[in-house]
């Protein structure tokens, strides 16, 4: 209930305040249409707005495919960002840009499929091993999991340094270009792409709520629950791979996001995926916009990319978590 | 009418035979005990009725089971020996689960799982995490899940129901272990079968009809309690000197352990 009120204010307070602050009066004027060309309006309309929804929705994206993936692994230290899925959506869209480049445009529509396709080839791929390596009958190892995430960071590291070194000097800015991508380069092209993206997952997921709570009993557990875990499974992992490909593919890598969101969600509303899901996309939403507005402001005019923000805030948050992880049963 | 049927069943795992060509049968209404020391295989046999594992060698068939995944849930439900579950679910919650393969609305379910809690005594836990239990109340709370699976308000159903229960009184107190035997006694009066491993000799004697020994994969012995139950049997099964006594209420067979 509290997301439902906190969301549309964190909205007004993104477009509100930045480099130039509107202030409250105009900013509400020129979003109810009241005034057209003012500064203010042309401020908002082409700036603001559009990169206010693009955080939004990669936030919704990012915390609701953190909250799948903490049920998928039955662990709430889960996160796409730390088991290596970012990593491995990063190097399936460098690996398509350095490919691709050559046969279509980078920009404009084609150009964003292409990046997308790779991400999410990328991220899926990761998502699968990483799910091999680190669960069995048994239940989820958290270091193999963490470990797992770590090798594939390291080897997406080493395939994006070779790309690198072997790129001409026009597919590396390309590459170091998209790279940087962040929330600023927001177009009415990309934030349509990440609305439809995310309303398709935020519908889609919820009606796995059910299966998502009985595979928290355990995989054996849930089939005898009458769930059909292997197609539950892989359908969950490529919803998985296309929300954190998306969000990499549009904004650039993000991180824990899907560790914070649905960790303080889970706090407040409980473990129950039939409201952790819904109120984690809205939750993801809020913070990112806050993030953002914190990375806009917080050293104007110059801004810093979101992704510094969510680190600085994410990681000390996830060591503490680590630290009492006894508490949640894991090891 | 037999509702399960297992028929020289063999599991081998590479080299190593878990289950020796074992058969058993169970109807309606019948609870089956399996006992034996550790290693035994008892666990595997469960798992092999559970679906979890496929026989190597031999048939297994049920009769009267839905094909489908949700409508068998319906019908069979498994309580594995441990549980996994690390996610800060209410008590009410993890029993309500127990409901997922049904569509029978949140009143009618409601009241079944308030029936639940108060058979398996978690009643006044509800409101508790479940990670925050003890071992024992983490156990009822698995068993009321299980329950609720297959309960149904009148006790009238026209499909066969199974239960399958591995290990349920480890971690219970007595009282609990008390608790629990009527409770499955309650589900047996109205028609649901139940297969269980039991590491508690004497609680199976009491609450079983039939009792598969089990030592090394093979059956040393199966038959009703007072036929199992022997210093003989004992002494192979558990490599131990026992005596058989009869309980003072029921009389069945008691073993208690003598100097060798």
């Amino acid at each position: 209930m509290w997301f439902a009120i906190a969301l549309p204010l964190s909205f007004v307070a993104a477009v509100m305040w930045g480099a130039v602050n509107l202030g409250a009066d105009s900013t509400l004027r020129a979003l109810l249409a009241l005034e057209r060309d003012t500064q203010a309006a042309m401020i908002l309309y082409d700036i603001r707005i559009p990169r206010a929804l693009m955080a939004a929705f990669v936030g919704a994206l990012l915390a609701i495919c953190g909250a799948v993936t903490q049920g998928l692994f039955r662990n709430p230290l889960a996160d796409p960002s730390l088991i290596g899925v970012t990593a491995g959506a990063t190097t399936g869209a460098a690996l398509m840009i350095f490919f691709a480049g050559g046969v279509v445009s980078l920009q404009g529509l084609p150009g964003l499929s292409a990046v997308s396709l790779g991400a999410f080839l990328g991220g899926a791929i990761t998502v699968m091993l990483v799910y091999r390596l680190a669960t069995s009958a048994t239940g989820t190892s958290v270091t193999t999991m963490l470990l797992a995430g770590v090798a594939i960071t390291a080897l997406a590291g080493g395939l994006s340094g070779m790309l690198e070194y072997f790129s001409d000097n026009q597919m590396l800015r390309r590459i170091s270009l998209w790279r940087m991508g962040g929330l600023d380069g927001a177009s009415s092209l990309t934030v349509t792409v990440a609305a439809v993206a995310t309303l398709l997952v935020v519908a889609i997921l919820p009606r796995y709520a059910n299966a998502l709570n009985a595979l928290l009993l355990g995989e054996s557990e849930a089939r005898h629950l009458g769930i059909a875990v292997q197609t539950v499974k892989l359908q969950l992992i490529l919803i998985v791979a296309l929300g954190v490909g998306l969000s990499v593919a549009l904004a650039g890598s993000i991180a824990f996001v899907g560790l914070v969101v649905p960790h303080i969600v889970r706090l407040m509303v409980g473990p129950d995926h039939r409201t952790l899901l819904p109120a984690s996309a809205m939750g993801g939403a809020i913070l990112l916009l806050l993030a953002d507005l914190v990375a806009r402001t917080s050293v104007a005019p110059v801004e810093l990319p979101v992704g510094i923000v969510t680190a600085l805030l994410g990681a000390p948050f996830f060591i503490s978590l680590l630290r009492y992880r006894h508490s949640y049963g894991m090891q | 009418m037999n509702l399960l049927e297992v028929i020289n069943v063999s599991v081998k795992v590479s080299a190593r035979t878990l289950v020796d060509q074992i058969s058993l049968t169970l109807r309606a209404g019948q609870l089956l005990s399996i006992i034996g020391p550790n290693g035994a295989g008892k666990s595997s046999l469960l798992k092999c009725v559970a679906g979890d594992i496929e026989p190597t060698e031999g048939k297994l068939q049920l009769h009267g089971f839905a094909e489908g995944q949700v409508q068998r849930a319906r019908q069979l439900a498994v309580l594995p020996q441990l549980s996994l579950l690390n996610f800060p679910f209410r008590v009410s919650e993890v029993v309500a689960l127990g409901r997922v393969p049904h569509s029978s609305g949140a009143a009618h379910d409601g009241e079944i799982i308030a029936h639940c809690l108060a058979l398996m005594d978690i009643t006044h836990l509800q409101e508790r995490r479940y990670t925050t239990l003890s071992g024992g109340e983490k156990q009822r709370v698995q068993l009321a899940r299980v329950i609720a699976q297959l309960w149904v308000t009148d006790g009238k159903v026209d499909y066969p129901r199974l239960l399958l229960l591995d290990e349920p009184t480890t971690a219970l107190d007595m009282g609990h272990q008390q608790l629990l035997l009527t409770a499955l006694q309650r589900l047996t009066e109205h028609g649901v079968a139940i297969l269980m491993v039991l590491h508690d000799v004497n609680l199976a004697a009491r609450c079983s009809d039939t009792i598969l020994a089990m030592k090394d994969g093979h059956c040393v012995a199966a038959g009703p309690p007072s036929q199992v139950i022997t210093a003989p049997t004992m002494q192979t099964l558990f490599n131990t000197a026992t005596q058989i006594v009869r309980h003072p209420s029921d009389a069945s067979p008691m073993v208690v352990s003598v100097d060798g």
